[in-house]
């Protein structure tokens, strides 16, 4: 198992404000680990940490690979058309303006929103534009994405769209995947891993492999094993409450 | 075919009100006696035109006194906005003396730049400088705050370089605010200009304003009025549709 990112005892503090109290956890090669817990734990402080944003008050973060944000707001430039948006990264890193179109032409084709090149995102979807976000991942060649509730906003069929094309993105580009969300549904769908934090100051109080034990049972068509995954995780993070 | 028959109209309605206003004036003229040296009809001051020989060059002086001070207040309120904005420190030192300057008319400096740099251009492209200035100076550092709060985050995440983050994030992404600033600086330096060339010049619609006043040739004058508000309406229609052209994600988007 090759590990991508890992992050040990991870602590931040604001002053008398403890946000993160010791997180660990290594996240292998081509993993899709979701983390879940209540509004305001600080699941997205989290990810800032693991991206290099902010710095913790103790503990660390280690992994070569590149990683991305992935916002649920303000995740492209309106005044950049969705070509020059994807560009940005291979622009910002000193590529030649030729093989910058190139790059973001590639990753649009393959994403099917190259009719959509000299388009603005306030004319575009949002789960569009959740795609836009992604190519412009993939073109800064970021080998993992932390994606913050990125599909929050979407309604109830491009979300499950959205699903099906990021697990098709993940596989293909054996890309590994942070996914900080609040649906247990959507872990269930897409994550190998899931990992439930606490109450701030966030601590985590559980890890489900989901992978080995639902999500295997689920393709071979056993529904209830997802039904118990949800069951487990409904009762941890209630739990937690209690 | 909806859109060009809406043009048309808006054209019809204007070009009738203009007609309307000169016919009022004409028979204001008739109905009330006015002395015809003061009040001319709209007749005589159109049959003035033919014998104003200074009227291109004068067009052409008064235009180039524009863009320039114009083009020197764009770019130092451009520059000025994105330090002020970008180094907080900066704004905090000079930004309280910025805005006492800002308060002081560019009317009442007019006579002391006259005097400091004398009746040359200097003077006169320095207080359109002054005027076009302030208005660029608060919309770059208003926009520029906007956009590090709400892209800030993505700039970091995505690690944008220094010199990228000026050009193509905060100087293009303020261009909106920058252009409608500068619309409406250029059109208060157009009426700065007219008293800077009434004060102290020898050429430029100002100056021929205020010579014409000294002699009487009333017809004269309202020509030269009428011909400033056709240059600012021209003028105002060229930076509106540069300004749309360069902004068009600005069309339909909510920030």
């Amino acid at each position: 198992m090759e590990c991508m990112l890992k992050a040990e005892n991870v602590s931040l503090r604001f002053g008398s404000l403890e946000i993160l109290n010791s997180i660990s956890c290594v996240v292998a090669k081509g993993e899709f680990l979701s983390i879940v817990g209540p509004n305001g734990c600080g699941k997205t402080t989290f990810l800032h940490i693991l991206n290099r944003l902010l710095v913790p008050s103790a503990g660390s973060v280690s992994g070569t690979a590149k990683s991305s944000l992935v916002f649920q707001d303000n995740l492209l430039f309106p005044w950049m058309t969705i070509l020059e948006n994807v560009m940005v990264c291979p622009l910002n890193e000193g590529s030649e303006k030729l093989s910058a179109h190139h790059i973001a032409h590639s990753l649009l084709k393959e994403l099917h929103l190259d009719d959509f090149e000299a388009y603005f995102p306030f004319q575009l979807s949002g789960g569009m534009k959740q795609k836009v976000g992604i190519a412009r991942a993939l073109a800064a060649n970021a080998k993992i994405l932390l994606m913050d509730e990125p599909f929050a906003s979407l309604d109830y069929l491009t979300r499950r769209k959205m699903h099906d094309f990021l697990l098709d993105i993940h596989k293909r580009n054996n890309l590994t995947i942070l996914f900080v969300t609040q649906d247990i549904d959507e872990v269930i769908t897409l994550s190998d891993r899931v990992m439930v934090f606490s109450e701030r100051p966030a601590r985590v109080i559980e890890t489900l492999n989901l992978a080995k034990d639902y999500k295997q049972e689920t393709v071979s068509g056993n529904c209830l094993s997802s039904a118990q995954a949800k069951k487990r995780l409904l009762h941890i993070m209630e739990g937690r409450k209690g | 075919m909806k859109q060009s028959k809406r043009t048309f109209r808006t054209y019809a309605i204007g070009i009738a009100t203009l007609a309307a206003l000169l016919i009022m004036w004409d028979m204001a003229i008739i109905l009330f006696k006015f002395n015809p040296a003061l009040f001319p009809s709209p007749l005589e001051v159109f049959l003035s035109v033919g014998e104003l020989r200074h009227l291109f060059g004068d067009i052409g002086v008064s235009m180039l006194r524009l863009l320039a001070g114009s083009t020197v207040g764009i770019v130092l309120g451009v520059a000025l906005g994105l330090i002020t904005a970008k180094w907080i420190a900066a704004l905090e030192s000079i930004g309280a003396a910025m805005h006492f300057f800002r308060f002081i008319p560019p009317l009442a400096l007019i006579p002391l730049f006259l005097v400091w740099m004398g009746t040359g251009e200097t003077a006169k492209i320095a207080v359109l400088a002054w005027t076009t200035f302030f208005p660029v100076w608060l919309s770059t550092h208003d926009a520029i705050l906007h956009i590090s709060r709400h892209y800030g985050l993505l700039t970091k995440s995505l690690r944008i370089k220094t010199g990228f983050l000026l050009k193509q994030v905060l100087f293009r992404g303020s261009l909106a605010s920058i252009l409608t600033s500068a619309r409406v600086g250029i059109g208060i330096t157009f009426s700065v200009l007219v008293a800077a060339e009434m004060l102290g010049a020898y050429a430029g619609i100002g100056y021929r304003i205020a010579l014409f006043q000294s002699v009487y040739q009333v017809d004269r004058m309202i020509a030269y009025i009428l011909v400033l508000g056709i240059l600012g309406f021209l003028l105002d229609k060229i930076v509106a549709l540069v300004s749309a052209r360069l902004t068009r994600w600005k069309q339909g988007a909510g920030d």
